[in-house]
């Protein structure tokens, strides 16, 4: 168990990541924040001379900057639906102008990397294991690996410092990838990218935010937990005709911060312009209790040879988990949700994780419990700042 | 700068060699381009013809020929105007139509495809793992 505790650091599933995605290119290796580009003709460097060419399809001169190491990329935009991907045959020596130095690449075929799947373990046994640390409140701490486990809900946790509200994300940025856990102050522009990139967004310490970017985001964050899928009406950055963004309902959209006290002045409320659009829409948690062990951070060279020893056992975690991500659903108990005081808005944002919990869940009785104590901490957050709305006006 | 066109007859009009300056007059005076149709002047050659509308896609000689999309900027013509193998030039004014001779792109200037073709490849061998 000691090992398996090791194991867990998120250093060691960043050291795997890098080892399964050496060769692949990803939305973390834009240069501009993924900006798409437009230009006809480009410089090919050839062994005697620089000619100009041009890419035949009118498309592939739209193209986003990449860097990997110390080698810049250019990416046809018609493959960034396929991120991440891996490099197929020669690319391209260019320079975009004729009198500059940069060398970039111009790819001119991809692979589409596959994380394959498998079952090894069933779901209950497959949360267990995942991050097993020691948490002072069962609940709470089996609660945050559910949520970190599933693609679109929105609703926002509060939790002192130390509950653990961004690890389980923070494995799973390494193991999923298109998790962006932690962002903070983001233009409505990077927001949208990040929005592009990801299934799972994270908003993290939000009453630390600065107000001009809050003020910026909040009517996408918002709009996207209004059950419309057509977000496009957000879409006004520059890049609106290009990057179209599919399936918003399938993306999370979470918030994690600490409660007022003493040392942190800022309610979460006061955060918003609209906070009655927020709370109508966002269910807030109140989290307790704390993270109790600890696993030491392991040294570069430890971390590789943590993954060496490791490579089967993780690999097979990552395998198991895309299984249980794409077949979910051919393992639901259907429950009966009636014990759920949940308004419909809120249900219907957390319609997902529900769905998880069922086949988390043995038993009626056992998600009834779960039911009861998501009502439980929802009102413990109410309590906490004495609101002064009525949970039937929001009924 | 606003460029105004004569209608001409879809018809083919003949091989014109062409600098850039000198297709801009092609555009500007395209009412005037029969009587200089089938010049001739240095290596580049171009089919041209000035339409309002649709147009075939097979000259009567038989040649396949691409679309290109001439742009007239303010300043005047983009460089890579009227040169071979370019395709695809920005509107700015009035859209002008051409259509350039298939030829085989030469060492001075290529055009080239990327690959549809994108396959799925596993990060690991599930196989392995056992």
């Amino acid at each position: 168990m000691k090992e398996i505790n090791e194991m867990w650091h998120f250093q060691n599933w960043a050291t795997l990541n890098d080892k399964l995605y050496g060769n692949t290119l990803s939305a973390e290796n834009f240069v501009d924040d993924g900006r798409i580009h437009h230009q006809d003709n480009f410089f090919n460097i050839a062994k005697i001379e620089t000619f100009e060419w041009s890419p035949e399809n009118g498309e592939d001169r739209y193209f986003v900057k990449m860097v990997k190491g110390n080698e810049f990329f250019i990416l046809p935009k018609k493959y960034l639906e396929h991120l991440p991907i891996e490099i197929k045959g020669e690319t391209k020596k260019i320079k975009l102008k004729k009198s500059e130095s940069q060398v970039w690449n111009y790819i001119t075929g991809v692979d589409i990397s596959k994380v394959p799947m498998k079952q090894y373990f069933e779901f209950t046994d497959t949360i267990d294991i995942f991050n097993p640390v020691e948490h002072s409140d069962d609940m709470t701490w089996t609660f945050l690996k559910l949520m970190a486990f599933t693609e679109g809900i929105k609703v926002a946790i509060c939790g002192d410092t130390g509950c653990g509200k961004n690890a389980n994300l923070t494995l799973y940025r390494h193991i999923r990838g298109k998790v962006a856990h932690k962002i903070k102050n983001n233009t409505r522009a990077q927001l949208w990218v990040q929005m592009y990139y990801n299934n799972q967004l994270n908003f993290d310490e939000w009453t630390t935010w600065k107000k001009e970017h809050r003020n910026d985001t909040e009517d996408i964050i918002a709009g996207v937990a209004d059950e419309d899928p057509d977000i496009d009406k957000f879409s006004r950055d520059k890049n609106r005709n290009l990057l179209k963004i599919k399936n918003i309902n399938n993306k999370s959209f979470t918030f994690t911060f600490n409660p007022y006290s003493d040392n942190h002045h800022i309610h979460f409320k006061d955060t918003f312009e609209n906070f009655d659009k927020i709370i109508d829409r966002y269910p807030i948690l109140y989290l307790e209790g704390k993270v109790l062990s600890t696993i030491l951070s392991p040294s570069d060279e430890r971390s590789k040879q943590i993954v060496f020893e490791n490579f089967n056992v993780m690999c097979k975690i990552i395998a198991n988990d895309a299984y249980w991500k794409n077949n979910l659903d051919k393992h639901l108990h259907n429950y009966s949700r009636v014990k759920s005081n949940l308004n419909r808005r809120h249900l219907a944002n957390l319609g997902r994780l529900l769905d998880v919990l069922d086949v988390y869940c043995f038993s009626q009785e056992q998600f009834d419990v779960w039911l009861v104590w998501i009502d439980s901490r929802i009102q413990a957050y109410k309590d906490l700042n004495s609101f002064d709305y009525s949970s039937e006006r929001l009924a | 700068m606003s460029l105004e066109y004569e209608q001409i007859e879809p018809t083919v009009l003949g091989q014109i060699s062409t600098t850039n300056f000198e297709l801009l007059r092609l555009v500007k005076n395209g009412g005037t381009l029969d009587s200089r149709g089938n010049k001739k002047v240095g290596e580049s050659l171009f089919t041209v013809r000035v339409i309002k509308g649709s147009w075939a896609t097979k000259l009567p000689s038989g040649q396949t020929m691409y679309e290109v999309i001439l742009q007239v900027v303010s300043s005047g013509i983009n460089n890579a105007t009227a040169r071979k193998d370019v395709i695809v030039h920005k509107i700015v004014e009035k859209q002008t139509i051409i259509k350039e001779i298939e030829k085989k792109p030469n060492k001075t200037q290529q055009t080239f495809k990327t690959d549809e073709n994108v396959k799925e490849k596993n990060l690991f061998n599930i196989e392995d793992l056992e």
